[in-house]
């Protein structure tokens, strides 16, 4: 663009391009020849590899676009560099509104799979020490959440914005335009704005933690004082910032420190989800759920909705959203009192047991308890609130820990600026405003997407396109681009230079993985054009932002180390001496014995778990991720209870209509237990017109509900169906089915997932292996295999602390190339994913008798890699047998597909390809549904290499990542060593937040993964069918308070086995192999039961 | 094999050989058949022109015999993902319709070796088309886990051939794999059987013929046969031989295709009644389909004096029968599940009955146990439109009982969370109509150009008849 008439008269190429040409230029400006703007259409990987090389070639031959960095050719092989071999490169930046540290791992140029950077000081400081202690620390990982494992694949989307467009006039088509023309009338722009000082212009950013997007604007401002700075963001935290300011008096970050909290208290938030370190949360919360340490720690939850956090915690408490804020003052009240009076006790006294009581009690007695439990543990304890509470809610919480002493404890404040307060920014409704003012003549809007889902009456589209000069950033030629003058391509985050300040304050650089494949531009590009700078190269503008924060001047050795790591030690944010008790204020409350009886509707919108703002609307990945408590893939629906069902006659699947305030919005019903049942709970981000081939028209647009004052939980909602039936997928049976299956689920979801209170475990640390189904002695129809030589692959997955994330899901998706189906074929059960996560309702099965408390629990489930495969025994043609050291395989190329392995596993964690998912395919009557088509191109350029692509007619599940695990051995041998514990780890164990899942060499005594086979809660399920499987889960723990606890828990706390045991002793007298003793029993079982090599000595079991 | 050419005095319909009298045997045919009556009976049947529903009969079927050759042809460009199976339903329709067929194979095999092994002379009128319907509904059986496989095209990797580029046998502990040999070794059994049965008719078929191109192809058919004493000796022997290897063949296969089922560790799959249950149910079935086809096919070829109603009721006796039996299996099912206290069992059951599912389930027992408990009304069991209606009642609700096993089983196992609801797309209703068009056409084509009462064997019990209607032991056939 820029340089590149210089160049031409240097080098040339053909005759033609010395003529220049109008094909030459097309050419030219095409950098890719062929491929770029025809992208979607078919591109092999031979094509993609042809791509990729001429790429380097071109950008060799010093960029004819515009300026760019020079990439080295691959001519000659660097050191260090294997074809073939994944490289990992550290790199940050945001990504859903939050800061991630990741390392990428690059195959032959082109990124395919992120994994978290452990050595991050924020995750560092937070990794588990038992395993640490004396060896190397290969075991740390940083998990990532669902969004950032699905980002590879946004990378290599077709349908992003791919060149420059430009339109004459509003309302006018967009046509394709070029870099000079651009820059020219940029140019001329800029005269103008210099000439009014920035009066003219205005500029719309999302909330960035870049510093150096914030140190840029921050430039601008200064050069252009007039300029008008907007912030927008669907997802918003401005309640939160008022809240602090309310309560510090000053702008700040809190960063919580849940791993030194004793009692949690979460008040209608969804740390785990919501929260913007949520991933860091959940390794904290996950490090307090160690009870072999003695550190259990013990999680309320107090929200409208059924949160990843409710399901997580030990007690949980439906209330409406919109009374938290009445709670917050009554549990601020009895804390006052309880402090006044000493430390308080909240002993259990003869009273009735949590399942026997009414929704009013239940809140009394929560308060109670709660409020005890917090002065009890001062210093110790954490109570967080959501961040779409008003500012004087979160206002009054700060006050709260601020008299429990736990700020500076569990959580401090962060001197971190707002950036809103930095640039003096000014809320959307105000820019919207300032635009109609007439005075805006150039807009920049820097990414974001605003026109979707601003309200209504802010007509902020028709304003946009008033705006005779404006720019836009696009990732997507989405619903603002529609009114834009010039559409910008955005680079994606792993094509461009970046940097982002980490949630403690910390600074993470991001370097460009590849060249922008759809020729985008990353936003501080954008804005040096806008000011015309000198040196363009967003790399030095980076290198100069990283010497500002480490307060020097990086040397190229520092810079290359900062490149390396990814982050620079020791620059976090320091913490605020602040007292969080300055908001004197009030806020309208009931009276807790009021909270039950409110009638009044609400509707929650949150951000969706897997579209998050609509975002990822074009995301196929996170389009079919099953949402965590709903299991609903390719859709958001309005999430109601069963009471508001029943009362309003809505029936599960029909479209109803919810009405606020003369505004509307259709959605399908679906029914959850255990919301509250004035709550409906939905999902922003769906329903979008212009997200792409694969996003458009998914689900329904809930933000025409949205005004620009209300917050995101509204009140005065009515709500009717219209009983039009809407199809629904959901990966899991919904909750609606029949009364026995209902029933039986139920009774079946404690022997599948295993759970005790703290209490039991204390008193009986095994009690989990006398959960399932007692049986006779297992005996096998012939010799097992033996399989003490060598590695014996195993993994346990830690039901304690697994918080359903997802994310181990995508992981796993992203490694194995796993296809994605699209809603119709997910509706016939069809979805791919090799990794699933079960979510069970347990409590009393009809969950309609007024008691609307059910708990959830989480169960991934994958292969789990029997010993005594069901599936290997009934495979006519040998195509699934087992590996040496294990693992059950599949030969892909000698599969025919008799799908009888899937009938005979009983875990149904087989994947058929009905279809051939990687190439265009019709069903039905031979139309090609765009989503599998979309998906099939990106296909080809996000797999993984190192995975074989399953065609049509093949059965495949997961492997344990075996190609992992031979890389593992392949590097440990050309060391010359032995495989160390931890040199292998599976995705979705890298993946994991919460490091619940564990994998490794189980013949390896000291392994990390032989020790937790041990474990007392560990338990096989299904262990009855003697198919010995791999996988172990360890049972769950509920750390609840005595007096929260249901009658089945009491039970179960103060009888230790109770009739479990019972039913052992007779297992035991009736079989001679047992022996006499009772403790010989104990120890036989275990051993029969589990896996072998795994018998627990008799005088241990603690029985 | 000499004949006369005498026209047969057409005895009156009402004479009813389904009385029993005391002492004496009823006649096995009626009217005073001849060896020439029984000739021209059946040979007219492929020489005089063709009844006027054959043809119209044909094209209808075979045009749904095309429509499912090309569904086929479609599902092997697209993938089996055009049917509804789907997790955790992996096997669905097509199974089903596979189980049911070689089910219906049941009847022909049974009728012409074991009743022949224990000289049931009544036999030898419905035999060689009951043998014919076993092939059909062989071949369709078989088509079905041939297309069924995820890649058609490798479906011959299920065979144990010797392979020098994988140096590998498939897995012998599979049922699938002992399903290959199965219903391989008894499809060919079967053919054998029935083809060998065939010759001294075709060659009948062969003397009769007035065209050259008729005469030539009963000639290669008939494969030289003259009647001659010699002939006659090794044939009665090759018979005799085949009929002892094939009858084993009857209990094996079905008891081989329950394999498939009880092998697996499914609650509602794994159970040790399935072999006797399976070929109780299949006898039931094919039974059942012979009725439904030998009615119609006696009235229209006007062949009611060979196939008589008698035959008609012994074959509605052994509906009744293994009806009962398969009654009885059904609650001891139950039974099992319930004393078992296996809790995934007891459950599966429980879904069964009154689970989603339920409609199907009593659809199967309603079919089932009840309709053939009609039978013990001699009105209803002699009644031919009754007894077409009854085994009609039968095949549906044997093909539920196969739905119900195979889906219902499935749809809900071990894990709540992975427990699915299986609907059938139109390719899987459009391939079970298919079947049955392909089934429909093979049989027309046979009652048309080939003998469908066996003519040797039924002058050989004509003889028994005649000379001693007491013992009823002669060694038939031997005197000719």
């Amino acid at each position: 663009m820029t340089k590149g008439s210089d160049n031409r008269s240097t080098y040339w190429r053909s005759l033609n391009e010395l003529e220049n040409t109008p094909e030459f230029e097309q050419f030219m400006h095409r950098e890719f020849p062929v491929a770029a703007s025809e992208f979607p259409d078919g591109i092999s990987r031979r094509r993609w590899l042809q791509l990729m090389s001429a790429s380097l070639a071109l950008a060799g031959f010093a960029g004819c676009r515009y300026q760019t960095e020079q990439f080295a050719a691959l001519v000659g092989r660097s050191d260090q560099r294997l074809p073939g071999i994944p490289m990992m490169f550290a790199t940050s930046f945001e990504w859903a509104g939050r800061a991630v540290h990741l390392l990428a791992g690059n195959v032959d140029g082109r990124p395919i799979k992120l994994e978290g950077n452990a050595q991050y000081p924020l995750t560092a400081s937070v990794d588990p020490s038992p395993f640490n202690d004396g060896k190397e620390s290969s075991f740390a990982t940083a998990g990532t959440d669902a969004y950032t494992q699905a980002c590879i694949l946004q990378l290599y989307d077709p349908d992003r914005c791919d060149q420059l467009l430009s339109r004459s006039a509003a309302g006018k088509e967009a046509t394709e335009s070029n870099w000079d023309t651009f820059e020219r009338s940029v140019r001329d722009r800029l005269e103008v704005i210099k000439a009014n000082a920035g009066a003219s212009l205005a500029i719309l950013v999302p909330p960035t933690r870049s510093p150096s997007l914030r140190r840029m604007l921050g430039e601008i401002k200064t050069l252009f004082p007039q300029a008008t700075f907007g912030r927008h963001s669907l997802v918003s935290d401005r309640h939160f910032a008022a809240g602090i300011k309310l309560a510090a008096g000053r702008y700040g970050e809190a960063l919580w420190r849940f791993e030194k909290a004793a009692v949690i208290c979460s008040l209608d938030s969804d740390i785990f989800a919501q929260e913007p370190a949520g991933m860091v949360y959940a390794r904290q919360y996950s490090l307090g759920r160690d009870p072999k340490t003695g550190s259990m720690n013990r999680m309320y939850s107090i929200e409208g909705q059924y949160s990843m956090t409710g399901a997580s915690a030990d007690s949980r408490l439906s209330i409406p959203t919109h009374q938290i804020g009445s709670f917050a003052v009554e549990l601020e009240k009895r804390i006052d009192a309880k402090i006044a009076a000493g430390a308080a006790t909240a002993e259990a006294k003869s009273e009735a047991t949590w399942d026997k009581l009414d929704a009013a009690a239940r809140i009394e007695r929560t308060l109670d308890v709660l409020s005890s439990d917090l002065v009890a543990n001062q210093g110790k304890s954490a109570v967080i609130v959501g961040r779409h509470q008003p500012a004087e809610v979160q206002a009054i919480v700060w006050r709260i820990n601020q008299k429990l002493g736990n700020v500076g404890k569990t959580v401090e404040i962060l001197d971190i600026q707002d950036d809103q307060e930095m640039l003096g920014s000014v809320s959307l409704k105000e820019f919207a405003d300032k635009l109609a003012s007439g005075k805006v003549e150039d807009l920049w809007i820097l990414g974001g997407n605003p026109v979707y889902g601003a309200a209504e009456e802010l007509k902020l589209g028709e304003k946009i396109a008033a705006v005779a000069h404006s720019v836009y950033l696009a990732d997507y030629v989405d619903e603002t681009a529609a009114f834009c003058r010039n559409i910008v391509p955005a680079a994606h985050p792993l094509e461009c230079w970046s940097d982002v300040m980490g949630a403690d304050g910390g600074y993470g650089i991001g370097q460009p993985q590849i060249l922008p494949l759809l020729g985008g531009k990353s936003v501080l590009e954008l804005l040096a054009m806008l000011v015309q700078a000198e040196d363009r190269d967003p790399q030095n503008y980076v290198r100069s932002t990283a010497g500002v924060v480490a307060g020097s001047k990086l040397g190229d050795q520092q810079w290359k180390k900062l490149l390396h790591d990814g982050y620079l030690e020791s620059v976090a944010a320091k913490p605020l001496s602040v007292k969080l008790d300055q908001f004197q204020g009030e806020v309208a409350v009931k009276p807790a014995a009021e909270i039950s009886q409110v009638k009044d509707l609400e509707i929650v919108i949150l951000p969706s778990e897997s579209v998050y703002d609509g975002r990822f609307a074009n995301n196929g990945w996170l389009q079919e991720l099953p949402q965590s408590v709903s299991k609903l893939v390719w859709d958001n629906a309005a999430l109601v209870s069963a009471e508001l069902a029943e009362s309003k006659r809505l029936s599960q699947g029909d479209i109803a209509v919810v009405r606020v305030n003369g505004r509307s919005v259709e959605l399908p019903i679906f029914v959850v237990p255990g919301i509250n049942p004035t709550t409906i709970v939905t999902q922003m981000g769906y329903g979008r017109k212009s997200a792409g081939r694969v996003g458009n028209d998914v689900g329904h647009d809930v933000t025409p509900l949205l005004t620009a004052e209300s917050g995101t939980v509204i009140t005065g909602v009515e709500i009717a169906s219209t009983t039009r039936p809407y199809k629904l997928a959901t990966t899991q049976d919904h909750f609606s089915i029949d009364q026995g299956g209902l029933v039986e689920t139920s009774k079946r979801a404690v022997r599948l997932v295993r759970e005790g209170t703290y209490e039991q475990y204390k008193h009986n640390d095994s009690f989990a292996e006398h959960m399932g189904i007692h049986h006779p002695p297992l005996e096998s129809l012939w010799t097992p295999p033996d399989v003490a030589q060598g590695h014996a692959w195993a993994m346990t997955i830690d039901l304690n602390k697994c918080i359903g994330c997802n994310s181990c899901v995508i992981a796993c998706q992203a490694e194995n190339n796993v296809p994605v189906v699209g809603k119709e074929q997910v509706a016939r059960g069809r979805e791919m994913h090799w990794l699933r996560i079960d979510r069970y309702f347990q409590g009393d099965p009809s969950f309609k008798s007024g008691v609307n408390d059910p708990k959830v629990v989480f169960q991934p489930v994958a292969c789990v890699h029997c010993e005594m495969a069901p599936c290997e025994q009934v495979c006519p043609v040998a195509a699934t047998v087992h590996t040496e050291d294990g693992i059950n395989a599949m030969a892909y190329n000698r599969c025919v597909g008799t799908r009888y392995c899937a009938n005979n596993c009983p875990y149904k964690v087989r994947r058929f390809n009905y279809f051939n998912y990687n190439k265009p395919y019709g069903y039905y009557y031979g139309w090609i549904d765009y989503r599998e088509d979309a998906n099939r191109k990106l296909q080809q350029l996000v797999l993984n290499p190192e995975v074989t692509v399953r065609g049509r007619g093949v059965m495949e599940k997961c492997t344990y990542c075996i190609q992992r695990v031979q890389n593992g051995k392949i590097a440990a041998k050309a060391d010359g060593r032995e495989l160390k514990d931890g040199d292998i780890k599976t995705a979705c164990q890298a993946a994991c937040p919460s490091q619940a899942i564990v994998f490794g060499d189980r013949n390896d005594a000291s392994s990390r993964v032989a020790v937790l086979q041990k474990d007392p809660r560990a338990y096989a399920m299904l262990e009855e069918l003697n198919i010995k499987p791999r996988t172990l889960y360890l049972a769950r723990l509920r750390n609840v308070h005595p007096r929260l606890m249901t009658q089945d828990q009491v039970d179960h706390a103060t009888g230790g086995h109770g009739d479990h045991g019972h039913g052992h002793d007779e297992h035991g007298h009736d079989d001679k192999a047992h022996g006499d003793a009772h403790g010989a029993a104990e120890g036989e079982h275990g051993a029969e039961t589990k896996p072998a090599g795994d018998a627990k000595p008799a005088e241990e079991a603690a029985h | 094999m000499v004949t006369t050419a005498t026209a047969t005095p057409t005895a009156s319909l009402s004479v009813d050989n389904t009385i029993e009298v005391p002492g004496r045997r009823a006649d096995l045919v009626t009217g005073n058949q001849t060896y020439g009556t029984i000739t021209d009976m059946v040979c007219r049947i492929a020489e005089d022109k063709a009844p006027p529903l054959w043809l119209p009969s044909v094209l209808v079927c075979g045009t749904v015999a095309f429509t499912f050759i090309s569904l086929i042809m479609y599902l092997f460009l697209t993938g089996v993902g055009i049917w509804g199976n789907m997790s955790p339903v992996f096997w669905a329709w097509p199974i089903v319709n596979f189980v049911f067929w070689v089910g219906i194979g049941h009847a022909g095999t049974l009728i012409s070796a074991i009743l022949f092994l224990f000289r049931q002379n009544w036999r030898t009128s419905i035999n060689r088309a009951a043998e014919a319907m076993t092939i059909f509904a062989v071949i369709c059986a078989g088509i079905f886990p041939g297309i069924h496989v995820g890649r058609a095209w490798l479906a011959f990797w299920l065979t144990p051939y010797p392979s020098l580029n994988l140096w590998m046998w498939p897995q012998f502990r599979s049922p699938l794999l002992w399903d290959v040999f199965a219903v391989g070794t008894y499809a060919s059994v079967s053919l054998v059987f029935w083809y060998m049965g065939m010759i001294p008719d075709l060659a009948t078929f062969r003397d009769r013929s007035k065209t050259k191109f008729r005469r030539m192809a009963y000639g290669i058919l008939s494969l030289g046969w003259t009647g001659s004493s010699r002939h006659w000796m090794r044939y009665e022997k090759a018979y005799t031989l085949l009929a002892a290897l094939a009858a084993p063949l009857v209990l094996s296969v079905h008891t081989v295709v329950s394999f498939d089922f009880a092998v697996s560790q499914l609650p509602g799959w794994h159970t040790t009644i399935f072999p006797p249950y399976f070929v109780a149910g299949a006898i039931f079935s094919g039974f059942a389909m012979v009725v439904t086809l030998l009615v119609p096919v006696r009235a229209i070829f006007q062949i009611e004096h060979l196939i008589t109603l008698r035959h008609l009721e012994n074959m509605n006796k052994i509906i009744l029968a293994t009806g009962s039996l398969v009654g009885l299996a059904y609650g001891t099912e139950f039974f099992m599940a319930w004393y078992s206290m296996n809790s995934n069992e007891s459950y599966t059951f429980m879904n069964r009955a009154f689970g989603p599912y339920w409609w199907a389930y009593w659809t199967m027992v309603t079919c089932n146990v009840i309709s053939p408990q009609l039978f013990w009304f001699k009105k209803l069991r002699t009644s031919p439109f009754w007894m077409v209606v009854i085994s009609i009642f039968v095949n549906i609700g044997m093909w539920f009982e196969r739905f119900v096993i195979t889906v219902t089983s499935l749809s809900r196992d071990f894990l709540p969370s992975s427990w699915g609801y299986f609907r059938p797309t139109i390719f899987d209703i459009g391939m079970l109509i298919g079947s049955f068009g392909l089934f429909c056409t093979l049989f027309l084509l046979f009652c048309r150009f080939l003998p469908i009462v066996a003519m040797s064997e039924v002058k050989g019990i004509l003889a028994i008849q005649k000379h001693d209607h007491g013992s009823g032991h002669g060694d038939h056939g031997s005197h000719h």
